[in-house]
């Protein structure tokens, strides 16, 4: 049975209807791991050495140690620093995180002897802000970055590679796919391989997908790197993965022992996911799994809880906790994919504030996944932002002058380069003796936005195909030669060099990526030395105006156009406006009006507002008189010195850009009868229902003010234009010029 | 082996390309698309060598990564084993999988068969820590 409760109150039942509501909230349940930091159960940092190494590490005993715990003690805690950290005070380290005089290497050997509990312990200390100074100074590339998910719900070849050109395209120094049907594995690493080299050389991809699999995918060239290598806080959370540190371990060498770049994956929220939080908080939990990571070797983790992120969400200081976990992983010295991949929120006013806690500061990787395709499209579960968000991406960037890994590109550039990938992809398929995709799938791929614009595919062929490609010995070479021989010279080259590339091994090291000559960028030759104002990455140059360069941003001087003369020749000087005598409305209009600009700012013809006001005057029996005011564009003087000219003392000041005043001489200039301050609300018949209450004013009769309907978005519109507007009229003024009285023709 | 290199020897690629080889032994500047059109290329000349590898790891150790550096070795001993047989290490090493006994002669068999100390050392952790925590396959 439910029964559905009304709000009494309207305000709340706007409230219940918003989109945060669809959000949950929960207060925190320590025995079910429901905690973001803090749980009564997490241990204080304690450690204690002999000769065999850590007798005690936060409160156990190593005859109960577990083997999360052995693993720490055996690989990650550096013996060399373990005592001096933990008797220093957390807040003293803490301290350190933020001070700008002490080295980011300085801040890594001292943290390298922290327990997890003495990590989680030093976090405690920082709020949010303090973090994200931390995090700019911490990360491990001066150069931040970030990583495109690729993926498509069709698992469309020409799709993927025209998706993975178009990222590679706007930047991503990473393109990461997966699928839906396992076996399709093969296919979607080549398309995205191809595609993504097609766009940018240099761009490193991966599809996520079984261990094995994975692995393979890797030997054969398909992919650069994995990020699939979870870890987990809780030994009985990580043997549900069926996996250990050890063996974790040993897959990260084999990797690296072909060549492939790897990062682990972990985050808050997971173990109580599985049921298996033991009680601890999230961030205790995390910590020990960031010290698996650094013992098991790996250059980096992908952490910010990643799928588990509406978890903490949930919960008080759950988005601090996130960025603690981030932080944490930097002074670690490891590489940092630093989530905002999955969806974290129904509310896009919390998905993008809690985005600039790692936007502002920079991370190696800002999202480790950021959705370059529709949400319907994305095999990871839905993007936390997606391709309909990217113009909201560049703009930030462009706001706050920060580099968040993603350029501004032109739809030219993006057709260009989609097709080519298409076409490429249709060449390789076609050398290796796969399904065919036609020319009408290669012009679908070029301008889709979803798979929902692309063919279907003949899919039992499709799966077919993948099965005897990843059984087979065709490898990425063949590719190559495949590219070559279609007369894709430049692909051909750039696969080969990554290729080489995995000879040479450079982008083995922490947070590597490639530009697009390939040259290498990692912790070794770009290693973040942010030390204040003035130092480490900063957003300038030739970077700064590519990120500016919206396609959308429009040349200022082209927003009004230059004087157009068509209306122009309707109004006469006739001289000098004398003071009136008898009963009248004086209409005294800008400088600028009639003359250098013809409409007002909603593009209504001045000559037609003119005859409106004009029209509302007489019509109520009175007659009017027309004077141009030189001396000032401001509406208020512009009416009341027409007001001091009026026989009635009533007078109407009219901008250029439509702004209006009723006026009287006897008010102050700031003063008024009636102010109509915003032209885009004003019609033709508000312009003529002025002149009636203007005329109603001078006759003395009683009236009531102009009702307006209100356009709460006209100012945000139009504040651009208005300025520019208003700019040509001040141009206009002639200091000391007397208003002149102006015949209609 | 190890080797100690001074930081300003990264990356390699552009500092010792000429130095390069491939776990095949092919010169890195022989991996070029005219050899490849050539069809004197093969997808093992594109294998990185344990040289290589002891290379980076040394470079990673340079820079204070101590514990990439060891995963780099570990990774540079691994080079010659086939790469099914890479899998199947890992699957041994999964929890449950295999008897103290039966790691202890996986560790010695990575000496013997590649002359791998370090992961050896990392298989025989695994043995005395899968012992301590019940992560062993009873019996075989």
């Amino acid at each position: 049975m439910s029964t559905e409760i009304r709000s009494p109150s309207r305000r709340f039942a706007a409230l219940a209807a918003r989109k945060i509501n669809k959000d949950t909230f929960i207060q925190p349940w320590p025995e079910a791991g429901l905690i973001a930091m803090c749980s009564p159960a997490d241990p204080r940092p304690s450690v204690s050495l002999d000769d065999d190494g850590v007798a005690e590490m936060d409160g156990v005993r190593r005859e109960n140690f577990d083997f999360i715990d052995r693993f720490i003690a055996r690989y990650a805690l550096d013996l060399e620093v373990v005592e001096e950290t933990m008797k220093t005070d957390s807040l003293v380290i803490a301290r350190k995180l933020v001070d700008i005089d002490i080295p980011r290497q300085e801040v890594v050997r001292i943290m390298s002897g922290c327990t997890p509990a003495k990590l989680v312990d030093v976090m405690g200390n920082l709020n949010v802000l303090e973090m994200m100074m931390a995090l700019a100074k911490m990360r491990v590339r001066r150069t931040p970055s970030n990583q495109a998910h690729v993926t498509n719900r069709k698992e469309h070849p020409a799709l993927l590679a025209a998706d993975a050109a178009e990222a590679a395209l706007r930047g991503f120094s990473e393109n990461e796919s997966t699928v839906g049907v396992a076996r399709y594995a093969p296919l979607t690493a080549l398309a995205v391989l191809v595609g993504s080299q097609i766009g940018r050389g240099g761009v490193l991809t991966q599809c996520a997908v079984e261990e094995a699999v994975n692995l393979r995918l890797a030997i054969k060239g398909l992919t650069s790197y994995s990020e699939t290598l979870s870890v987990y806080g809780t030994s009985q959370a990580f043997v549900d993965g069926d996996d250990t540190p050890w063996s974790k371990a040993f897959l990260a060498s084999a990797y690296a022992s072909r060549g492939v770049k790897i990062r682990f994956t972990s985050g808050t929220g997971s173990e109580a996911l599985m049921g298996h939080s033991q009680g601890k908080s999230m961030l205790y939990l995390e910590a020990r799994c960031l010290m698996v990571v650094k013992g098991a070797g790996s250059q980096g983790v992908q952490n910010g809880s990643i799928s588990c992120i509406a978890l903490p969400e949930s919960l008080p200081g759950g988005v601090r906790a996130v960025l603690a976990e981030n932080l944490l992983a930097t002074v670690l010295g490891l590489e940092l994919a630093s989530g905002n991949d999955a969806l974290a929120s129904h509310s896009d006013i919390r998905k993008s504030a809690k985005l600039m806690l790692q936007f502002i500061p920079g991370t190696d990787f800002i999202t480790s996944g950021y959705s370059s395709i529709p949400k319907e499209d994305n095999l990871f579960g839905g993007g936390n932002f997606d391709a309909e968000d990217l113009d909201d991406w560049c703009v930030l960037q462009r706001d706050m002058q920060v580099d968040g890994g993603i350029s501004p590109i032109r739809e030219t550039e993006s057709l260009k380069i989609r097709a080519r990938a298409a076409r490429a992809i249709q060449a390789v398929y076609a050398e290796l003796d796969f399904p065919p995709i036609t020319d009408a799938e290669v012009e679908a791929a070029t301008t889709a936005h979803s798979s929902n614009d692309m063919p279907e595919r003949d899919k039992v062929a499709d799966l077919e195909a993948a099965d005897v490609f990843l059984d087979g010995s065709q490898t990425a070479l063949d590719v190559v030669c495949a590219l070559d021989n279609k007369g894709f010279v430049d692909g051909a080259e750039r696969l080969l060099e990554m290729l080489r590339q995995r000879v040479i091994g450079d982008y083995l090291q922490p947070a590597a990526i490639f530009d697009k000559n390939f040259r290498v960028r990692s912790g070794l030759n770009d290693a973040n030395d942010y030390a204040g104002p003035g130092t480490g990455y900063r957003l300038d140059g030739e970077r700064w105006r590519a990120l500016q360069a919206l396609p959308q941003t429009t040349d200022p001087k082209e927003i009004i156009s230059p004087k157009v003369n068509g209306n122009k020749l309707f109004m006469h000087e006739v001289g000098p406006a004398e003071r009136g005598t008898s009963p009248e409305v004086v209409l005294a209009v800008g400088p600028a009006f009639g003359e250098e600009i013809t409409e007002t700012l909603t593009g209504t013809r001045h000559v037609d507002v003119l005859r409106a006001i004009l029209d509302g005057i007489l019509g109520e029996g009175l007659s009017a008189r027309v004077m141009r005011i030189y001396h000032t564009s401001d509406c208020a003087f512009i009416g009341h010195a027409g007001a001091k000219l009026s026989g009635s003392g009533v007078a109407i000041g009219l901008q250029s850009r439509g702004t209006t005043v009723i006026h009287h001489r006897d008010l102050a200039p700031l003063n008024n009868l009636e102010l109509f301050p915003q032209a885009p609300n004003l019609t033709l018949d508000t312009y003529r229902q002025i002149g009636r209450n203007a005329a109603c004013y001078a006759l003395k009769h009683p009236v009531p003010p102009i009702k307006l309907s209100v356009d709460n978005h006209a100012r945000l519109r139009l504040i651009v234009k208005t300025t520019l507007m208003h700019w040509r009229e001040t141009q206009q003024i002639e200091v000391g010029a007397p208003p002149i009285e102006v015949r209609i023709g | 082996m190890s080797e100690t290199l001074s930081k300003d020897a990264y990356p390699l690629g552009e500092n010792s390309c000429d130095s390069i080889r491939g776990r095949s032994g092919k010169a890195l500047s022989d991996l070029t698309l005219e050899n490849v059109r050539a069809g004197t290329l093969s997808a093992a000349d594109f294998c990185i060598s344990s040289e290589t590898l002891h290379r980076q790891a040394a470079l990673s150790a340079a820079s204070g990564y101590e514990e990439l550096a060891s995963n780099l070795r570990r990774a540079a001993e691994l080079v010659n084993v086939p790469d099914e047989e890479l899998l199947d290490i890992y699957d041994a090493l999964r929890p449950g999988r295999k008897t103290f006994e039966a790691l202890i002669d996986l560790a010695n068999y990575m000496i013997t068969e590649y002359d791998a100390p370090e992961t050896a050392q990392l298989i025989r952790d695994t043995a005395d820590n899968y012992q301590a925590s019940g992560r062993l396959l009873a019996s075989e």
